[in-house]
């Protein structure tokens, strides 16, 4: 088989016969990444389950007891809960990615591999960090049943076969966002910041610890061209049966991640052919 | 194209950017964009900012071939060794690779100090290029040739360094690749673990491998390579059989007599503010020469500029013999005089050496300027040849003995009783 390798300036698909055959270096990257994650603490794996367990109970406490927001009528740890399993999952796909040429520069420096695998290991594991939560979610969901039994509202039914395609749109986003700021961090480090803070602003402007139906009109607009609003608000139709899902909403969403993804792979695509001479 | 070729590079470039690249924070970005704006031209096309680190390079390699690629410093040995291993991509040209490649320009590449020995040797094993059943099949030679056995499972973080540098040798030492690309990773270890490496790589280069090593040892290319590339200032200017190749590079710029000078000084690429003017050679008498005598002084004299006030930084000498034997590496790292800052100026560093101290024999000499952050502020190497010979004097004895070190013995023969 030949390989030409061409000059920086021509920018080839890649090569998605090449990327199978690292199948197994993306199986170990992630789990490169989840030992790394856990052995560094003291409660070890633990703190995928309470991570999300205890920002709901700050969300239940601020949210819920001082500023009585209304939770469609679920209980507030349960909707808390339900909105995190997906928030996290986004904002930590997101996050992960957005940084991913400075956190792998000694790998990208110093020995060639398909340069996909890492983006595509960072979301598995966050996917799997997201199975953790969304367990986490179900026991929850039937402590609740079990206590309140009927009076739990709404329920699981049939719409719960739309979530693979609303996490389908969420990973396309966040991917596509995180392929574009690791291209904007590799060159501006100080950029880096702000995408920590760029999360943070984001889950407060999208329906997480809110139902979409309390908004006001004025802040409703801003929320509508939120890409993620209608895949919150679908999630916890699917799962709670609160709310109402949007198709339409949804595939506005589904365009703006899709064109996202497209950029960034292409950005990733060409920051990667010149990042070792970069740095 | 014969069917056994399998690497071929047509008129390969690679052209870097000088300053301004890199990572750089957006505030500095905004200031230089202003800059631009003002200045109304654009600073990339200031050809004073780019530079070739290598142009028009022409080569094929054959399947089984071990080729050294050898040059001074700034030759645009690590660019082609870059490109070759795909970590970077050509400016100009191109070339063909048929088959799988290995490239090695550090060993352990990926080590995560969390992860158990074995764990390591999976993951850089996978990067490296090893299919699974490749590492489950040479896992267990891998621990046997880095000698770990007892600590398989024990977290890299709580190996010693040694025992790193040798796992992660172990599994470059057990690649199997049809194309080997090779940076001079052989200098590490303890010596024995040197040799067993240079022995794997002899096995390696005698099952068809094809090899390319790059090496400023001029002892691993003449073991290993059957062929060799030499590359100056970013051109290929030789490529043949290794021994000429070598003599033609040890005898390149080096008729200087030992003294060697840059009217304008010497600096490597994006160092500003610290430049070499001369590197001299001289005896007892302060006669500049590069032929001494086993009973003369070698006074090493280097004679440099600093032009903005900077941290100390240390001076090496290194001596080798033309056969890439390492006699010595000086360094003014233990001078107190070193500690601290440097203001603007011109100084004069002197080594000296003590006669009796270097048998007879060919020397190259290489001087490194390396920051306090391990940066090379500059790399000359193998820049000044000199020769150490048998000469007597009147009141000294010569001692004839093989080897690099002048026997500075005293004898005592007498006779104890008639028999």
């Amino acid at each position: 088989m030949r390989i030409r390798v061409n000059s920086e300036s021509k920018i080839g698909l890649p090569s998605l016969w090449e990327l199978q055959q690292y199948r197994f270096l993306v199986y170990l990257f992630v789990k490169k990444d989840f030992i790394s994650k856990y052995k560094q603490n003291l409660l070890g794996p633990a703190w995928f389950v309470l991570q999300p367990l205890i920002m709901t109970l700050v969300f239940t406490i601020v949210f819920g007891g001082i500023a009585q927001i209304p939770t469609s009528g679920v209980p507030g740890p349960l909707f808390y809960i339900c909105s995190l399993s997906a928030w996290n999952f986004f904002a930590q796909n997101f996050s992960n990615n957005s940084n991913l040429f400075l956190v792998n520069a000694p790998l990208y420096t110093k020995v060639y591999f398909p340069r996909l695998t890492i983006p595509i290991a960072n979301s598995i594991s966050s996917l799997m960090s997201f199975l953790v939560q969304f367990l986490l979610f179900w026991l929850v969901w039937i402590y609740y049943k079990v206590n309140l039994g009927e009076d739990l509202g709404g329920g699981v039914g049939a719409s719960i076969i739309y979530l693979p395609l609303l996490l389908g749109v969420l990973m396309m986003l966040s991917l596509g966002i995180g392929l574009i700021f690791s291209s904007i961090t590799s060159k501006y480090r100080d950029l880096g910041q702000l995408s920590a803070f760029l999360i943070q602003l984001w889950m407060y402007l999208s329906p997480v610890i809110y139902p979409m139906e309390t908004i006001t009109e004025g802040y409703m607009s801003l929320l509508r061209y939120n890409p993620v609003s209608p895949i919150l608000e679908g999630y916890r139709y699917s799962l709670l049966g609160v709310g109402a899902i949007d198709w339409v909403a949804i595939f506005y969403s589904f365009l703006f991640s899709s064109a996202l993804l497209v950029i960034g792979a292409f950005t990733f695509e060409k920051t990667q052919k010149r990042f070792a001479d970069s740095i | 194209m014969p069917d056994n070729t399998v690497i071929s590079c047509r008129n390969l470039g690679k052209r870097y950017r000088l300053g301004g690249y890199g990572i750089t924070s957006f505030r500095d970005e905004l200031t230089q964009l202003y800059k631009n704006i003002v200045s109304a031209k654009k600073d990339s096309l200031n050809p004073v900012n780019n530079f070739w680190a290598i142009k028009n390079i022409n080569f094929d390699v054959h399947e089984g071939e071990t080729v050294g690629l050898i040059g001074r410093n700034g030759a645009g040995k690590s660019t082609l060794l870059k490109l070759l291993a795909r970590i970077t991509t050509p400016t100009q040209g191109y070339f063909d690779i048929y088959g799988k490649v290995a490239a090695l320009l550090e060993v352990g590449t990926g080590f995560h100090p969390e992860l158990t020995g074995k764990e390591n040797i999976y993951l850089n094993g996978a990067i490296l290029g090893m299919r699974r059943p490749e590492i489950n099949r040479l896992v267990d030679q891998i621990v046997e040739f880095a000698g770990v056995e007892k600590f398989v499972d024990t977290p890299v973080k709580r190996y010693s360094s040694g025992m790193r540098v040798k796992l992660a040798f172990a599994v470059a030492a057990h690649l199997r690749q049809e194309i080997m690309i090779i940076d001079e990773v052989l200098a590490v270890g303890d010596r024995d673990f040197q040799k067993k490496c240079i022995t794997k790589m002899g096995e390696i280069a005698r099952h068809g491998r094809t090899i390319i090593i790059v090496s400023h040892n001029m002892l691993t290319i003449s073991q290993l390579c059957n062929r060799t590339l030499y590359l100056k200032d970013g051109n290929l200017i030789s490529d043949g059989d290794t021994n000429d190749v070598i003599n033609e590079y040890l005898s390149d710029g080096m008729e200087g007599m030992g003294d060697y000078s840059w009217p304008d000084g010497i600096a490597d690429p994006g160092i500003t503010q610290f430049k070499v003017h001369s590197i001299r050679l001289t005896n007892d008498t302060g006669a500049i020469t590069n032929n001494f005598g086993v009973f003369d002084s070698i006074i090493f004299a280097v004679e440099f500029e600093v032009s903005e006030r900077i941290w100390s930084f240390a001076l090496k000498l290194s001596v080798q013999t033309l056969t890439g034997v390492d006699i010595f590496t000086l360094s003014n790292f233990d001078d107190p005089a070193r500690s601290g800052f440097i203001d603007p100026g011109r100084y004069l560093y002197k080594f000296s050496l003590p006669p009796k101290l270097i048998n007879q024999g060919n020397f190259v000499l290489s001087v490194l300027a390396v920051s306090v952050n391990e940066k090379y502020l500059l790399r000359l190497e193998d820049i000044i040849k000199f020769d150490v010979g048998l000469i007597g004097r009147d009141d000294e004895v010569l001692i004839q003995s093989r080897g690099v070190v002048y026997p500075n013995l005293t004898t005592d023969y007498k006779k104890l009783e008639s028999l």
